[in-house]
């Protein structure tokens, strides 16, 4: 019986021991604000709210920004427009690679400044060849250099996109407008859309993203370019806050030489159709069968 | 009258006995526990900092943006896919000595499940939203997201499982006999659903047509055939040492079984590698980029071959070890040949597979991966978490399969003690045979077992007289028939020429199985006349 | 005042002004563009005036695939809108971008890449 006792008393010691480590170890987790609020933590799906909700939301998060970052905000959620399907053709002949694109997506977008992330990497090929292999995307010379030509690369927003297809959640899909968006606030953050991906056209917040408050751009979008939480996926969205009133993407003013065509698919007479039917046109990998809007083309 | 029954012990007092066993040992146990604790609690911390900072601790990005944790998901699938090795030819062939080593089989398939489960969600960035992949409350994107598919048979299988074992291990405390409407159709769709885990695995990379390095139709029976020789070489591990404890009397059958398995089961996996790389290499497309980078490197990058390397050897001299005749009388080679084709396995499954998918990036950038501290930590926590589950479940199940049970109760004190005693010397007995202990020795044990049985038949006899039980007569001719059985085991002992093992397998097996069955019908019936007696 | 002289092809032909002026634009002559009798203007092949702020008029003249490309949109950059009924458009012309006299781009220093994790040996965080 003694032995019993002793036996007992050892166990309960033990297991006191065993659940004050555990406390200990998991202790960080106090630390943790993964939401804002309960109201955050609790939000539905994107498809689920209602365009009063979604006023809501945006309103809150322009609150939120002013408490925390000090600065004023407008978020808005821009729905497709009626008749409207995006396209982009981007023009290799006249690409110089000046990133300009690239360092003007990073801006709009809000990323995250100490990785100077961007939407858009651009690969300096060789005259010749097609071949990505021989590509470079971390160049740092004058361009455009001799016997190289340049190609941006971001997302091509796939009518058949395997990120879409691949997410668990429903945290992406593509919008009527040809937009595929992520949800920021659904995303679990299982990088399986990155992993499908052809096109390298997926960012995830490895952190929460660093930027400083006079550098955010106040001009938001729910879906687009407000900044990210830490541990969900990004996207290039079209700057679906700019094209859907009408504007044309950063990227494409960023554009010295013209290279970027930006449209809508649907209207015959646009810019984009008459690229497509005219010009020299290619799909990057086009034996993949992801039906992408984004276009490359040669002058001559 | 009332028909008056044998109490039939509940379920508390089962998860009170489960809890005991699971929590008593010797000092090996509480080391070997103490030890796995630790390595599971810096694990817990290395994740509580990581879900805090980021999956920035990781050594993934933007280029590799899966590692080890999902390298270690897969493997793990595999291992738990590979249960069905032991169910086949237990439940399939009616292999009776199967019947109870594939319960270790099982147990580790639940574990391993677990295991996997962690890992996926250790890689998740937003652990905090797991409730959005639930069915009702989130949005569960299936049939067309493979991450659900995925979701269905982990879980289901880790039911399956759990489902036959628990009711396996009630039914046997209990001491009924188990209903087979109740487990037998679970059995057989947990085979089906044992090498869906997988498949199912394998279609999460395969049907990526932006990763030519997976997007091949082999990956799915590339992974079955690494699962099965994995998993059967764990468990082959496991039963050695289990016998090496001396914590239960498993015979040889299910490790020659294993071996014969795993025998082919490593020649066909490394022939799949072969056929992969032929197909790959021969043809010299951009496809064949991330294996030529893994092989061999590529643009200066080499960061890959010194695994993938030591993965191959280490299956090739395996797989040769296995194919020796000798290896199944060396028990210490034996169990080095498995765990270094689990670890071979382990690599080609994670490092060599998982990762190379993602070097080249989509867009042929050369970025290399590194398992950071973190990441190592966290995945060494996991496991030992998944040896803590494995052992608890082990140190339950083992006594309740070849000891006395609550349920074998025959309502007299006395003789419940005595037939809890006789488990405890039969499988004492089978032991030392089976560990090959000398005669003297062997000698102690069986008369130990001889004079215990005498005295308890003696006893069990006096008392169903003194009771003028009917059903003496009958009663003692079993007792003397298993008696005389007794006696022929011991001349087979003393005899140079018999096959111990054999002798083992019948104590073992028709022996112990005889006294069960004894205890649970004519016993339990004395049981049942006394206690009418009594009212 | 002095008349101009078809005879001088190149800056190098100049003993006034304009010396050292670089010009690398074809077989042009000064006198392909500027017009002769009125320094303030351009003139096209057919001997048409045409005012600087229509100098895409006179490049077309050779240039007609550019002139063509950037007419639909293909060829120039802009800001503003894609969606012309809401807003308008602000374009570059040729000069913006092309130097007249040495017409071809030149070149510039790219904006920063993106450090990418691990990418070019980047230091494990």
């Amino acid at each position: 019986m003694s032995d019993l006792t002793r036996r007992t008393v050892l166990k309960a010691a033990g297991a006191t021991l065993g659940a004050s480590a555990f406390a200990a170890a998991i202790a960080p987790l106090t630390q943790w604000q993964p939401a804002e609020s309960v109201d955050e933590f609790l939000r539905r799906h994107y498809k689920e709210l209602t365009a009063e909700d979604l006023a809501a939301i945006c309103r809150r998060i322009e609150a939120d920004t002013k408490v925390s970052h000090g600065i004023d905000v407008h978020v808005a959620a821009p729905q497709p427009m009626p008749g409207v399907q995006f396209g982009y053709a981007l023009n290799l002949s006249i690409c110089v690679g000046c990133r300009r694109c690239a360092e003007a997506c990073h801006q709009e977008n809000n990323h995250d400044r100490t990785s100077h992330n961007s939407y858009i990497r651009v690969f300096e090929l060789d005259n010749g060849s097609i071949d990505l292999a021989t590509g470079d995307a971390t160049y740092d010379h004058p361009v455009p250099a001799k016997g190289k030509y340049y190609m941006p690369v971001q997302c091509h927003q796939c009518d058949n996109a395997p990120c879409v297809k691949v997410c668990p959640v429903e945290a992406t899909w593509k919008e009527q407008d040809g937009i595929v968006v992520v949800d920021y606030n659904w995303c679990i953050g299982c990088r399986y859309c990155e992993a499908a991906c052809p096109y390298h056209a997926r960012r995830f917040n490895w952190k929460k993203p660093e930027i400083r408050p006079e550098e955010i751009n106040p001009d938001q979008g729910y879906l687009s370019n407000r900044v990210r939480p830490q541990g969900v996926m990004e996207k290039c969205t079209f700057c679906l806050h700019r094209t859907r009133e009408g504007r044309l993407p950063a990227c494409l003013e960023a554009c010295p030489t013209g290279a970027r065509v930006f449209g809508n698919l649907a209207d015959p007479n646009s810019d984009i159709r008459w690229v497509l039917a005219n010009k020299r046109v290619f799909i990057l990998k086009d034996d993949l069968g992801t039906k992408p809007r984004f276009f490359y083309f040669f002058d001559k | 009258m009332a028909a008056i029954a044998l109490h039939r012990p509940g379920l508390l007092p089962f998860l009170r006995q489960a809890f005991g066993h699971a929590t008593d040992g010797g000092p090996l146990f509480y080391a070997w526990m103490t030890l796995l604790t630790c390595i599971a609690l810096v694990g817990v911390n290395a994740w509580a900092n990581q879900v805090v900072s980021g999956m920035q601790v990781t050594g993934m990005g933007d280029h590799v943006s899966w590692g080890l944790y999902i390298s270690n998901f897969t493997f793990f699938v595999g291992v738990a896919a590979a249960a069905v090795m032991m169910v086949i030819p237990a439940y399939l062939y009616h292999d009776h000595e199967m019947h109870d080593a594939v319960i270790v089989g099982e147990l580790l398939a639940i574990s391993a499940i677990i295991v996997c489960l962690l890992s996926v969600t250790v890689d998740l960035g937003r652990p905090d939203r797991f409730w959005h992949m639930m069915p009702g409350i989130g949005r569960f994107n299936w049939p067309i997201s493979l991450l659900t598919w995925d979701v269905i048979v982990l879980n289901g299988y880790l039911g399956l499982n759990a489902w036959i074992c628990g009711y396996l291990l009630w039914s046997r405390w209990r001491g009924t006999a188990p209903s087979p409407r109740l487990y037998l159709p679970f059995v057989f769709l947990s085979i089906i659903w044992a090498v869906s885990i997988h498949t199912v695995t394998a279609f999460l990379y395969c049907g990526l047509g932006g990763r030519p390095f997976w997007n091949t139709a082999l990956l799915a029976p590339r992974f079955l055939a690494s699962a099965f020789v994995a998993g059967p070489a764990l468990i082959i591990v496991v039963l050695l040492v289990l016998q090496r404890l001396g914590s239960y009397p498993f015979g040889d059958k299910p490790v020659r079984l294993l071996l014969r398995v795993v025998q082919i089961t490593a020649l066909i996996n490394l022939f799949m590698l072969a056929v992969e790389c032929f197909t790959a290499l021969y043809a010299g497309s951009t496809h064949a980029a991330s294996l030529r980078y893994l092989l061999f490197g590529a643009h200066g990058h080499y960061a890959l071959v010194p695994w993938m390397w030591s993965a191959i050897a280490l299956n090739v001299v395996a797989a040769g070890l296995f194919l020796w005749p000798g290896l199944i009388r060396r028990p210490a080679l034996l169990a080095t040949a498995c765990l270094m084709t689990f670890v071979g396995i382990w690599i080609e499954k994670g490092m060599g597979l998982v990762v190379p998918g993602f070097i080249p990036s989509t867009l042929h950038e050369m970025v290399e991966y590194v398992p950071s501290l973190t990441e190592w930590k966290i995945t060494l926590g996991i496991v030992a978490g998944g040896l803590i589950i494995y052992t608890l479940l082990l140190k339950i199940a083992l006594p309740l399969l070849s000891g006395w049970t609550p349920g074998l109760s025959v309502g007299v004190e006395a003789m419940d003690a005595q037939h809890r005693q006789l488990f405890d010397r039969l499988n004492a007995l089978v032991v030392a045979i089976r560990s090959g202990c000398g005669a003297t020795e062997l000698d102690r044990t069986m008369d130990f077992l001889d004079s215990y049985v005498r005295e308890h038949f003696a006893d069990e006899e006096k008392l169903l007289t003194d009771a003028g039980y009917p059903g003496l007569e009958g009663h003692r001719r079993m007792h003397a028939g298993f008696t005389a059985e007794l006696e022929s085991v011991r001349a087979g002992l003393a005899s140079p020429q018999a096959d111990r093992q054999d002798l083992a397998e019948r104590l073992h097996l028709s022996m112990r199985d005889w006294l069960l069955r004894h205890i649970q019908v004519e016993d339990r019936a004395y049981g049942v006349f006394l206690k009418q007696r009594l009212c | 005042m002095r008349q101009p002289d078809p005879k001088n092809r190149t800056s190098a032909d100049l003993d006034q002004f304009h010396q050292g002026l670089q010009i690398a634009h074809g077989t042009n002559t000064c006198l392909s563009c500027h017009d002769a009798g009125n320094y303030d203007s351009l003139k096209l092949a057919d001997g048409r005036k045409v005012a600087f702020e229509d100098s895409i008029e006179l490049c077309s003249q050779c240039h007609g695939p550019q002139r063509r490309d950037y007419d639909r949109g293909a060829h120039g950059g802009m800001n503003g809108y894609w969606d012309l009924t809401r807003g308008g458009r602000v374009r570059n012309t040729c000069i913006d971008c092309h130097d007249a006299h040495v017409p071809k781009y030149q070149s510039v220093h790219p904006a920063p890449h993106a450090h990418d994790r691990f990418q070019n040996g980047a230091a494990h965080e």
